[in-house]
């Protein structure tokens, strides 16, 4: 057995390896971490624009567009491009996640209805949202009907997919307990099935809105609709037409931002039910 | 277990950072290349449809560019909007790039320093209706009204418009659709749209189909420039020769217009593909709405409008600050 402290090795190997306590990076809490990581990136950002002073009309400073952003949101533009968008987006959703229910529980009910959902499935979930946009402004014109039809298109298939797979995968085991102890049918569905089909209905919806929200600003950019109904699709184009770079920027964090906000959201509605029910693990961050 | 320690790891992803910065460094730089003097090896010159860009076309026709250079390679593309031939001036994939004064005076503005090589015409817009009951301005509230970008010369006709007879210059801005003339033209002969405010020849060939006039640009701003052909200062000051020898072409094209009208409905024919007639072009290039001139005319009075409503924020001290010296004989305004 050798002793930490022999003489035959350096001071330096011989303790045990040495774990900063004051200024370790992994010491620190998380969201210190990544708030100096992102003013890091910030100040590579801003050193670039000092140092090389890019043409303005491509590039802004992150100074130019704090202020494009906090004016945007002063003046109201920003405020009312974003509610646009998430309304229709949640509407969207909503549409697209009723239909899926109701497939579903065709699919369950019924084989027809099951290998229907399977075809369906497989023909329209790798179509890109945006791809049907202009059958969209056929059919609908040129109005937030075309963009409903568009999310909803885009969000049906992975809600359904998920649901199903939800309750294709649920434990027999638990459904033989629920019979077992005399559940009449509906409480199975409502009581067991439904429960334990949620950690994949979450996940459904997690896709659908990522999904959603991806197809929602890129039909806005295409879509030109303008005024002050626009969506910040529409935003970020228009202030690239009147050249105001620093406003696209801003439309864009604003983008970024809200992702952020709704993902938050999203794994605290986990943390409070599958999480805490012991349906699903989350990796801690570290 | 093995861990990278601490502080190692740190300096690793800072390492990381400063690599990613550097390299977009270099990207940048690499990109940033210039051009020599005399005149360009490639041009790319970019304008819309429409038969006020005739000129052009008929240069491009005639082959005088590459006649004059034969060691210039050019390149002639049509895009759908103003927009898009700003976005390639300003990266500098367009080197000559035609369009309206909307564009024109919003890109000034901005600091894209451009202007006018030569002026291409002046231009009676006119707003478009199919729905008989929509006969004024009045009665386009809340109607949806097609142009090509909300910073095209025809949004700043609308919004003048919209100022004189309701009071508000932004009374109409919430109806703005953004849609190329051809677009637009079928989605207002199909009633997917309520108006349309747009140029020759597509206002022709809307009345034909059925739509009538409610209002025309004329009476708002008087007899006023449509479009242009721009240049960058730096363009004009690597290649001063050929911008003066391409605004001479542009006045021979105009000659052209003018003296041989069955020649030139030709060359618009087949540069269109076959048609319409071309009898129809005929009519389209004599039609008293389109004037094909190289004298600017109401560049002032257009920035004076677009400034006092906050389009943009500086105004040009004469018309002279909009185009280049070979234009500046004509006595524009």
């Amino acid at each position: 057995m050798q002793s930490s402290s022999s003489p035959a090795l350096p001071a330096s190997l011989s303790q045990p390896v040495r774990r900063p306590r004051v200024v370790g990076w992994g010491r620190l809490p998380a969201w210190l971490r990544f708030s100096l990581l992102l003013a890091g990136l910030i100040g590579i950002w801003q050193a670039y624009v000092t140092i090389k002073s890019p043409d303005q009309l491509l590039f802004a400073s992150p100074r130019d567009v704090g202020e494009a952003f906090v004016n945007g949101w002063r003046d109201g533009a920003l405020a009312s491009a974003t509610w646009t968008t998430v309304k229709v987006l949640a509407v969207g959703i909503g549409i697209g996640a009723g239909i899926a229910v109701v497939l579903t529980v065709f699919a369950t009910l019924t084989k027809l209805g099951d290998d229907l959902l399977t075809l369906l499935t497989s023909i329209l979930n790798p179509l890109p949202g945006v791809a049907v946009l202009p059958l969209a402004l056929l059919w609908f014109g040129l109005n937030t009907n075309a963009l409903l039809f568009v999310i909803a298109n885009a969000t049906i298939w992975p809600i359904a997919i998920n649901i199903t797979t939800g309750f294709r995968t649920v434990n027999p085991t638990i459904v033989s307990v629920g019979r077992n102890i005399g559940l009449s049918t509906r409480r199975l569905v409502t009581d067991v099935l439904v429960p334990a089909a949620l950690p994949h209905t979450i996940s459904g919806l997690k896709t659908a809105w990522a999904f959603g929200w991806r197809t929602i600003i890129a039909a806005e950019l295409v879509f030109g609709l303008s005024g002050a109904d626009g969506g910040l699709g529409f935003f970020i184009n228009n202030a690239k037409l009147y050249l105001q770079i620093p406003q696209v920027f801003a439309g864009l964090v604003t983008i970024a931002a809200l992702g952020v906000v709704f993902e938050t959201l999203f794994g605290v509605i986990e943390r409070r039910t599958v999480v805490r029910w012991g349906m699903k693990t989350v990796p801690t961050t570290k | 277990m093995q861990r990278i320690p601490t502080g190692r790891r740190l300096a690793l992803v800072l390492t990381l950072i400063v690599a990613i910065a550097v390299a977009a460094l270099a990207a940048t730089v690499a990109f940033a290349g210039g051009g020599p003097g005399g005149p360009p090896d490639k041009l790319v010159i970019a304008y819309q449809p429409g038969i006020g860009y005739a000129p052009l076309i008929v240069i491009k026709d005639q082959r005088w560019i590459e006649k004059r250079y034969p060691g210039t390679q050019v390149e002639w593309k049509v895009l759908a909007s103003g927009a898009a031939i700003t976005d390639g001036v300003i990266k500098g994939d367009i080197h000559v790039g035609a369009g309206g004064v909307g564009p024109l005076l919003v890109g000034w503005a901005r600091g894209v320093d451009w202007k006018y090589i030569a002026p291409l015409n002046e231009g009676d817009l006119w707003l478009m209706a199919k729905d008989p009951s929509i006969r004024t301005i009045e009665d386009l509230r809340g109607k949806r009204i097609a142009m090509p970008s909300p910073t095209s010369i025809q949004a700043m006709v609308l919004r003048k418009m919209a100022q004189v007879k309701l009071g508000d210059a932004r009374a109409l801005d919430r109806g703005i659709i953004s849609m190329d003339h051809p677009d637009a033209m079928q989605a207002l002969l199909t009633g997917q749209i309520d108006a349309h405010l747009t140029s020759p020849p597509f206002q022709f060939q809307e009345k034909i189909r059925g739509a009538h006039v409610v209002a025309k640009s004329y009476s708002y701003f008087g007899a006023h420039s449509f479009l242009g052909a721009m240049v960058t200062q730096k363009f004009y000051d690597e290649h001063t020769a050929f911008s003066r020898a391409l605004y001479q072409d542009v006045q021979r094209a105009m000659d052209m217009i003018a003296k041989n009208p069955d020649k030139v409905a030709k060359i618009l024919q087949q540069d269109a593909g076959g048609t319409p007639t071309n009898r129809q072009f005929k009519q389209w290039i004599v039609n008293p709405a389109l004037k094909y001139t190289t004298r600017p005319r109401g560049l002032v009075r257009f920035a004076a409008f677009m400034n006092r409503i906050g389009v943009i924020n500086r105004m040009p001290s004469s018309w002279r600050d909009l185009v280049f010296p070979p234009v500046y004989p004509t006595k524009g305004s």
